[in-house]
């Protein structure tokens, strides 16, 4: 009962800090709907396999509202998109983003890279990732390693310059983490700034956003 | 290979690369245990040149039967083309149907082209920021004892089914003449691009270019670290 009572008062908190904007990407070519779910930790893109949503799709967000309830976030996605035929890209808030489809999280002047989950779910089944050694120096925009799926393989560049001071060598043996884990187990490089001026000339998240569902919009 | 890779890197010119292979060799995957892919005493026994490629793509043996075609673009070269894996897999599926059409059950299957469910053509890709490289390895015929050289992937198409090489793949030149292949690759090209031919002897492969192929050959030490990196139970059984 108590667990019920406390099921109910984290529904209603939960379904308050839930918003959905609605896009429509070229009705008469596509008839899916984008929505874009904002949640406590960033955005989550979805896109609808088996049909139309709109702003008033309440089952959509009562699904989205009974997963939030049971599980944390990235999962609550997963469950949601296991019950209706969803393609959910995740954005996270705090991050700055390049055109090239990688992340960078700054803290101090340590970068933390990797690939988003819009990439990862381009690319496929990553199977294997080229790493730079430690020490090497990497420049904006410039390639350092490289992700290789089941059938291509994909530069990956630095949204910053510096020199790489760590490495998740995890990926040498679960390359697959960049497609269950894009912004957390699956980091690639960790870069000490030689310039954070750079920054500046990244995405934030709702520009990244928007910047994907441009590209898409455009194919 | 080299060719391929040296008319990726550098910018702006899109590139088709039709080569015939002369010699046999085995063009690997990246990944860290070539003993997972090759019957590896018996390529080093028969001293069978093993290059790990810089595209995706898995591991083939390729000789004098096999056609390669690569399209070497830029990212805007096909208008409306998102530069992903399926995306250009489609878009190729879509010019090699126009060579194949009628010649027998011309398929894109999963990742490969096939004739009903026999393979014939693997793809392989390569996509950087503003470039993208797709190419394929066609069967155009095949020396069957080449094919023991290499085990049955772990990771294999689901249509597969476990079959092994002499059932999974096939030959083009049962299905078509060779003109009509050649020929037919070339007629669906131009639908997309305005070509220029090039003879062989005319590219020039400068060693002065600034450029450093990830592509490279393996070599004997590293070959027979993998038979010591195979597990013992695997060796019993293969020998």
């Amino acid at each position: 009962m108590a667990l019920r009572l406390w099921a109910s008062r984290a529904a209603s908190q939960l379904r308050s800090s839930l918003h959905l904007r609605g896009y429509a990407t070229g009705l008469k070519q596509r008839p899916e709907h984008f929505m874009v779910v904002c949640c406590m930790v960033g955005f989550h893109r979805v896109k609808c396999e088996g049909g139309y949503i709109d702003e008033a799709h309440t089952c959509l967000v009562d699904h989205i509202h009974e997963a939030f309830i049971a599980y944390p976030c990235a999962e609550s996605m997963s469950s949601v998109s296991s019950q209706i035929e969803l393609t959910i890209c995740q954005f996270i808030k705090d991050l700055k983003y390049t055109d090239s489809h990688e992340w960078v999280k700054v803290e101090g002047n340590s970068a933390t890279v990797g690939i988003t989950d819009h990439a990862q779910h381009h690319l496929g089944d990553v199977v294997y990732v080229e790493l730079p050694e430690e020490g090497t120096a990497v420049s904006q925009g410039g390639a350092f390693g490289a992700v290789e799926s089941v059938k291509a393989t994909s530069d990956v560049n630095s949204p910053v310059s510096g020199t790489v001071t760590h490495v998740n060598r995890e990926l040498d043996g679960s390359p697959a983490l960049i497609n269950s884990s894009p912004y957390e187990k699956g980091w690639i490089i960790k870069v000490e700034m030689s310039n954070s001026a750079e920054l500046k000339t990244l995405m934030d998240a709702d520009r990244y956003t928007k910047f994907c569902e441009e590209e898409d919009a455009k194919h | 290979m080299k060719l391929t890779a040296q008319c990726f890197r550098p910018p702006n010119l899109t590139r088709a690369v039709l080569q015939l292979t002369l010699t046999c060799l085995i063009l690997m995957q990246r990944v860290l245990k070539a003993w997972e892919l090759l019957e590896v005493k018996s390529v080093l026994r028969d001293k069978i040149p093993v290059v790990r490629r810089f595209s995706g793509g898995g591991t083939v043996i390729v000789d004098h039967g096999t056609v390669f075609v690569s399209f070497v673009c830029n990212k805007d070269s096909v208008p409306s083309l998102q530069p992903y894996p399926q995306p250009i897999m489609a878009w190729s599926s879509l010019l090699y149907d126009q060579v194949f059409h009628g010649a027998g059950d011309f398929k894109l299957r999963e990742n490969d082209y096939v004739f009903g469910n026999r393979k014939f053509g693997g793809n392989a890709q390569s996509i950087i920021k503003n470039r993208w490289i797709h190419h394929t390895s066609f069967l155009w015929d095949y020396d069957e004892i080449n094919m023991a050289y290499l085990k049955v992937p772990a990771r294999a198409p689901k249509y597969r089914m476990e079959r092994n090489h002499s059932e999974f793949i096939c030959r083009v030149k049962d299905f078509l003449p060779r003109s009509a292949f050649i020929e037919g690759i070339i007629k669906a090209a131009g639908t997309h691009f305005s070509l220029r031919f090039v003879p062989w002897d005319a590219i020039e492969l400068s060693a002065a270019a600034n450029f450093m192929p990830s592509s490279r050959m393996l070599t004997r030490q590293e070959l027979k670290a993998a038979i010591d990196a195979e597990p013992e139970s695997l060796l019993s059984q293969s020998m």
